[in-house]
């Protein structure tokens, strides 16, 4: 083949291929910089956020630094014009942030959802009990796990114990430095044989989950779990609480310790509950960041994703349709609900997984998100034939497309392991079932729903940016 | 994101305790199945490759083989799309694998079982597949408990891939009540099998 040949064909192959880009060969040093600044503050709010009510903490202090008031403390519409914004909290593990626009809500929303809650350990209601003189908390594990990954690891208490007074007592216990941590003891491999012969998917059990929490007995005779009295007597002078009050409690064991930088060139994050937390400090980072909007910008945090978006503080609960009825009254904006939404724009903030170089055989590597490549779209989710996925519109795509490539975002297409691998789901479908353009757009994660999970700075500021540029798009 | 836990096929086979199977099977929410499991609890045995209910759209299959019992459980709708979406090669052109080993190609043995791992692996996944595959020699290993690629071999399986074990093998290498995938044959059923089909492709 001549020179004049080859020229030809690859001007053709530029014009005609499409190839993912590396954000780290394309971004300039400036931006790069931005980058690994971005990491830092990511970081910094992933230790601040290790439950989905520490996360609501954190997104509402930084919301009321940023001048954004209570809609349920504002009466009228005096102190709401465009370009301010609001925060709405439901019963403390959802949020719901907005900045009004400047067109009237007729003209529908743009919503950014993503989830804060992720899978950990929950303690079962009655969870202390005593066993050959150590104490342990019985554990009911919260959403897909693979329950082997949370064995022979430190883990931190979180959480909150409500006393029958009502007053709220919030625990974390493992995270300083000089903090004690616990942990799940496992089988020594010498007299693991049985264990051996156990699926992968059964190598620990539910009820094995169980976590080793003191061993010093109260000295004296009578009263028979002496470890188990002193751990409560520790509680009662630590928190003044006693074993009834960890019935109205929700208090969670999270892998232990902070964020961590991972790589010699230092481009990736190392964290637990980066599922779906690097959607959520991307998106709450874009919202605070944002001026005035054209359409009113609303960016939605929720609850339960992990176990079906279920319960009074999922996507399943009318907790937007409240925040937008509330916005409505407020600025006196008399519109159809059924209008706004059906007029509105979505994504669906939520991580994929990125290919894996030792387990690339479960992905169809022309279909896969890659590390590094950008906020993904994922078009499709579902598992076995897209059973249960919202399948985004092409139309939709297209306009998000153009979007991201006019604002220079890099960007890749995404999907979930190869057909009939497995599956997955994100709220997406229920953002789809009130009538609203949806697609997820979030982060690809190396080792999803472990306890250490991986992502990549450049594709997490791709993600801001990409979630920025969604909101002020006109 | 959620993790889909929609799964209505599970590989018990090499799983020797009754009452985990039990466990596992009333997890995936199956009646029927869990019904067919109590079954062979209250009587403790279980008919040879008998299928316990053909109820709606499940199979349920149980083979005792002292002392485990290997249930296998298909979705006849689904095995059917599956059959019908693999373009198997028809008995017009009947292809049949011949694995003579658990090896593949000579030289480092680590290498060549990993080798032949792949192969069936990548099989599993493969548009076209053989009407069977017949082992032979220590390619039976692959067949029993403790191969690593039992799962993909089941895939095949639901793919309409018949599997077929030499019982000589078996019994020299001791795993005839380790035989997880596939039926027993004798060396005269091999050879006119063999001989009857139209393409033998030789692996080992």
């Amino acid at each position: 083949m001549d020179n004049v040949e080859k020229e030809k064909l690859e001007e053709l192959a530029e014009n005609l291929v499409y190839r993912g880009e590396n954000v780290w060969e394309k971004v300039s040093e400036e931006e790069k910089e931005k980058i690994f600044a971005l990491g830092e503050e990511y970081k910094s709010f992933l230790d601040k956020s290790k439950t989905e009510r520490e996360a609501v903490q954190e997104i509402v202090r930084a919301a009321k630094e940023k001048g954004f008031l209570d809609l349920k403390e504002l009466k009228d519409g005096k102190q709401i014009k465009p370009g301010t914004g609001f925060y709405a909290v439901y019963r403390d593990k959802a949020v719901v942030l907005g900045v009004v626009g400047s067109a009237e809500l007729s003209r529908g929303i743009r919503l950014i959802g993503s989830h804060l809650d992720a899978p950990r350990l929950d303690l079962k209601p009655q969870p202390l009990y005593e066993k050959h003189d150590l104490a342990l908390f019985k554990t009911h594990y919260y959403g897909g796990i693979k329950k082997y990954q949370w064995t022979a690891i430190p883990l931190a208490l979180h959480g909150i114990v409500v006393l029958q007074d009502g007053r709220k007592i919030e625990v974390v216990m493992g995270e300083k430095e000089d903090d004690p941590v616990f942990t799940i003891t496992d089988l020594l491999p010498h007299l693991a044989a049985e264990q051996y012969r156990r699926r992968l998917s059964e190598a620990i059990k539910g009820e094995e989950l169980n976590v080793l929490v003191g061993s010093i007995p109260l000295k004296g005779e009578g009263y028979k779990e002496k470890v188990k009295l002193a751990v409560l007597e520790r509680l009662n002078s630590a928190y003044g609480i006693i074993e009834e009050d960890l019935m109205s409690a929700e208090l969670e064991m999270v892998p232990a310790g902070n964020a961590r930088d991972i790589g010699f060139d230092r481009s990736l994050v190392g964290a637990y509950g980066q599922d779906d937390r690097i959607c959520v400090f991307a998106s709450l980072k874009a919202v605070l960041d944002i001026e005035t909007p054209e359409i009113t910008a609303i960016a939605l945090f929720v609850d339960k994703e992990e176990i079906g978006s279920v319960g009074n503080t999922g996507m399943q609960s009318k907790i937007l349709e409240e925040t937008l009825y509330e916005l409505m009254k407020i600025t006196g904006q008399e519109v159809s609900l059924y209008k706004l939404l059906s007029s509105s724009k979505a994504l669906s903030a939520d991580v994929n997984a990125a290919i894996d170089p030792t387990w690339e055989d479960v992905m169809d590597k022309l279909n896969a998100a890659k590390l590094g490549f950008g906020v993904c779209l994922t078009k499709y989710t579902g598992a076995r034939g897209k059973v249960d996925a919202s399948d985004a519109n092409a139309e939709y795509i297209a306009e998000l497309r153009n979007l991201f490539n006019r604002e220079g975002i890099l960007w890749q297409m995404g999907e979930l392991g190869k057909v009939d691998q497995g599956g997955g789901g994100t709220i997406a479908k229920y953002i789809a079932n009130l009538n609203i353009d949806v697609i997820d757009c979030g982060m690809p994660l190396l080792s999803m729903h472990a306890p250490f999970e991986v992502s990549s700075k450049g594709d997490l500021y791709m993600g801001y940016k990409a979630y920025k540029a969604f909101w002020m798009d006109s | 994101m959620i993790w889909s836990r929609l799964k209505n096929f599970e590989d018990m086979r090499g799983c020797r305790d009754i009452h985990a199977i039990a466990g596992i099977l009333e997890d995936m929410g199956q009646q029927k199945v869990s019904r067919a499991v109590e079954m062979i609890l209250d009587e403790g045995k279980a008919g040879t490759e008998e299928d316990m209910t053909r109820e709606g759209s499940l199979k349920v299959e149980v083979r005792e083989n002292h002392p485990d019992f290997y249930i296998h459980i298909d979705n006849i709708e689904e095995e059917d799309d599956l059959a019908r979406l693999s373009p198997e090669l028809g008995s017009e052109f009947q292809q049949v694998f011949l694995v003579t080993s658990a090896f593949l190609g000579r030289g480092d043995d680590e290498l060549g079982r990993s080798l032949m791992e792949d192969f069936l692996r990548e099989l599993s996944v493969s548009e076209v597949v053989p009407q069977s595959v017949v082992f032979i020699n220590s390619g039976v290993m692959l067949l029993c408990e403790d191969s690593n690629i039992l799962q993909e071999l089941m895939n095949l399986e639901r793919r309409k891939v018949r599997f077929f074990a030499c019982e000589k093998s078996l019994d020299r290498y001791g795993l005839r009540q380790k035989l997880c995938v596939g039926t027993p044959i004798k060396i005269y059923t091999l050879v006119n099998y063999l001989a009857g089909a139209n393409k033998v492709v030789t692996l080992g």
